[in-house]
């Protein structure tokens, strides 16, 4: 489970009952999002040390599940784009003051190269600016050596409904 | 030829139409589990996928063979989706020698209500 190995409070609290803890509301929604509940999220093992506010950073490991090429043992780019997609979702999320659920509308990715498994990288997302309920987000994945694996920008929707499409009595979006 | 991992773990396969591929819903899919919508980096996987093998079946009617690696996709998210199986069509914009530019819709219910819409360029490695 992610959110308690990121958050020192929560180790201390682990042991102490006295000492602070941390609770929910003290994470990053990022953190919230890839916590163990999540059917998708939980599957990765990502750290998110270093994000605050409108600005998500995260370590993570390309998973050998996600192996596009096998020779090669490089990822599928769904891999870069998904995590891309979520981190800059974070980055909206965290620039908010409460939280309303967002919705990606467009995103644009480049792929400079597939990451091999086991490799360890590094993304950083920021949401640059808030417009009419409009959030422009910029991402980026990097190697070890600081060298970029994707560049992606995005766009996502503020305040969008938070029902199912089953209940709806009318097909919409955004 | 046997599934990659990726195509296992997305579940991709080609659908009973031949020029289209679907994604099988699988649990781990979903970006909003309150609502129970697939995540947007599935779909864009899925838009991504069917890109490069939609060019991949192109270049083989033109008797051309070649590596392809995906650069650049750009997707637009235009419903929402549900926890349901996903569909994608590619087609051809242009080929040209060392990079092709393809579209790509993809829907859930009907292909006339499309979930996204992808434009997606490949380098193409001669082999």
């Amino acid at each position: 489970m992610l959110p308690p190995s990121n958050c020192p409070d929560l180790r201390q609290a682990s042991t102490s009952i006295r000492e602070k803890r941390c609770t929910m509301a003290d994470l990053h929604p990022i953190q919230v999002f890839f916590s163990s509940y999540h059917p998708l999220a939980n599957r990765v093992r990502a750290d998110f040390s270093g994000s605050a506010g409108n600005t998500v950073r995260v370590a993570i490991e390309a998973p050998a599940d996600l192996v596009q090429d096998t020779e090669a043992a490089s990822l599928h780019t769904g891999f870069a784009t998904i995590v891309l997609d979520s981190i800059m979702g974070g980055a909206v999320m965290g620039s908010l003051e409460k939280l309303v659920p967002i919705a990606t509308v467009g995103l644009s990715v480049s792929h400079l190269r597939r990451p091999a498994a086991g490799e360890t990288l590094h993304g950083e997302a920021v949401c640059v600016s808030v417009y009419n309920s409009l959030a422009y987000v910029t991402g980026e994945l990097r190697d070890k050596n600081e060298e970029p694996v994707a560049i992606a920008t995005g766009t996502f929707m503020i305040g969008t409904r938070a029902t199912s499409i089953r209940d709806r009595s009318e097909e919409s979006r955004i | 030829m046997s599934a990659s991992p990726a195509e296992t773990w997305f579940a991709v396969a080609p659908a009973e139409e031949g020029d289209c591929w679907k994604i099988a819903f699988q649990e781990h899919h979903l970006g909003n589990p309150l609502i129970r919508s697939i995540h947007g980096g599935v779909v864009g996987a899925l838009i991504e996928h069917t890109a490069e093998k939609a060019l991949d079946r192109a270049l083989a009617e033109k008797s051309r063979s070649a590596k392809l690696e995906l650069t650049t996709s750009s997707i637009d998210y235009l419903r929402v989706t549900k926890d349901s199986d996903l569909y994608a069509r590619g087609s051809v914009m242009r080929i040209a020698r060392r990079v092709a530019f393809m579209d790509v819709i993809c829907w859930q219910d009907s292909e006339d209500l499309p979930v996204a819409r992808g434009a997606c360029t490949l380098r193409i490695l001669e082999e």
